[in-house]
């Protein structure tokens, strides 16, 4: 992880690529390396920027690269993978704009076998609504990067609790605040994708 | 969906990339958690559990300290470890810091400024740096009263007018980028080197507009 930070700090990008693509090919799962490596080297990241001893840019450019290797990787798909057509959507309500989590999270669950539609940053809370109206989805993931976020998060749950959909909700702002999940109503926090893969299939198993 | 899962051991195994033989041994050596048992005896994980564990596992990987350390730290019964092994490689000169003041100031969950005797910022603490959402090397030498609220500021430059005095509860709100706050702060006159600092130990009292945030000292 340390090699992984180190190369995504100094914005060496091929590096990466190399870093990721070997710890792919030791662990055979796609998944275990989101939650292995790349989010621990994000979140050390993050605490670079939180402490002052990288800039935004650096961190800007470190997130950019992240995303550029998170793509890069061969899917690893599940032997035993959920029923076909069983469908989630992912989105990052209100003001939130953090969706590298959300994309790593739709590329775990699409290896398990999911069908993942993900809406993206900044999603009104009414067109989440309005988008899941009319469509058989069995679950609903949101992400929440930084607390502000989290009020709309709250809105988001309460209207996908009124359609009978559980929800999933995962990011920064909820893995800084242990129980803040069950206070917006939530069904269950995923901690990484591998953690929220085992959950999705178990909320809907439910 | 009224209930909140559980899971069983070799669910949790698959969740945190750990054996399932791994975690009993965990359970028992370190005592970091305490599953339930369903009627037939099998334990059952919440998913507080899962959390603790893949947190423990991710400090021991990451950071390369002990098990017991990451249980301890998982815990709230450690402060979190420096970052040692740091030195050289590419992120080598960002993640170099020498100053005794801020390693011993990073570990306190209060935010903390020193303050010089213009008012403006000579440092602060993580646990500032967080709350309010700033990269912290950019808040030196900002002027303290630009992070106050207009109808606060009369009031904050009263701190540094007479530094020489301690004040115990002095109550302004901040403008972060995080949001608005208000803050209690303790402010402490020191003479360091010859020049005279003021110390704030601050307390978030409130967040306008969001009643989510979390308590003092529930923020990671």
């Amino acid at each position: 992880m340390r090699r992984l930070v180190e190369a995504l700090v100094s914005g060496d990008q091929s590096r990466s690529r190399a870093i990721t693509r070997e710890s792919l090919s030791a662990a055979q799962s796609r998944t275990d390396v989101f939650a292995d490596l790349i989010q621990p080297a994000q979140y050390e990241i993050g605490e670079l920027w939180y402490s002052g001893r990288i800039g935004v840019a650096i961190e800007h450019r470190a997130t950019a690269i992240v995303e550029a290797v998170v793509e890069d990787l061969e899917p690893t798909p599940s032997d035993h993978p959920v029923r076909p057509g069983t469908s989630c959507v992912l989105a990052a309500v209100g003001d939130e704009q953090h969706v590298v989590g959300l994309r790593v999270l739709q590329l775990a669950l699409e290896d398990d076998g999911w069908s993942v539609e993900q809406l993206g940053g900044r999603t009104p809370v009414e067109e989440l609504s309005a988008y899941i109206a009319g469509r058989r989805i069995a679950l609903v993931g949101l992400s929440a990067g930084y607390l502000p976020s989290i009020r709309a998060v709250r809105h988001s749950v309460e209207q996908m609790k009124g359609r009978r959909i559980p929800v999933v909700v995962g990011g920064a702002a909820f893995n800084r605040v242990p129980g803040l999940w069950r206070r917006v109503g939530a069904d269950g926090h995923g901690v990484d994708a591998r953690v929220s893969v085992v959950l999705a299939r178990r909320l809907i198993a439910q | 969906m009224s209930e909140e899962p559980t899971f069983t051991i070799s669910e949790v195994a698959m969740m945190v990339g750990l054996t399932a033989h791994t975690i009993r041994i965990w359970e028992r050596r370190y005592g970091l958690i305490k599953p339930q048992r369903s009627a037939a005896g099998h334990r059952r994980y919440g998913l507080d559990e899962v959390q603790l564990l893949q947190q423990m596992k991710q400090l021991a990987d990451t950071r390369g300290i002990t098990l017991k350390m990451a249980a301890l730290e998982v815990q709230g019964g450690l402060p979190a470890p420096s970052r040692g092994g740091d030195e050289g490689g590419a992120s080598g000169d960002v993640l170099k810091d020498d100053s005794p003041w801020r390693a011993a100031a990073d570990l306190l969950p209060q935010p903390i400024l020193l303050l010089d005797p213009s008012g403006r910022i000579a440092d602060a603490n993580v646990a500032f740096a967080r709350a309010g959402g700033f990269i912290r090397e950019k808040l030196r030498g900002t002027r303290f009263s630009e992070l106050v609220d207009p109808y606060d500021r009369s009031k904050a430059s009263a701190i540094w007018r007479d530094p020489g005095h301690a004040r115990r509860g002095w109550e302004l709100n901040l403008r972060t980028p995080m949001g608005s706050g208000l803050y209690s702060f303790d402010c402490w006159p020191l003479l360091s080197r010859g020049h005279q600092v003021l110390v704030l130990i601050g307390r978030e009292l409130s967040r306008a507009g969001m009643e989510l945030w979390p308590a003092e000292g529930e923020y990671r």
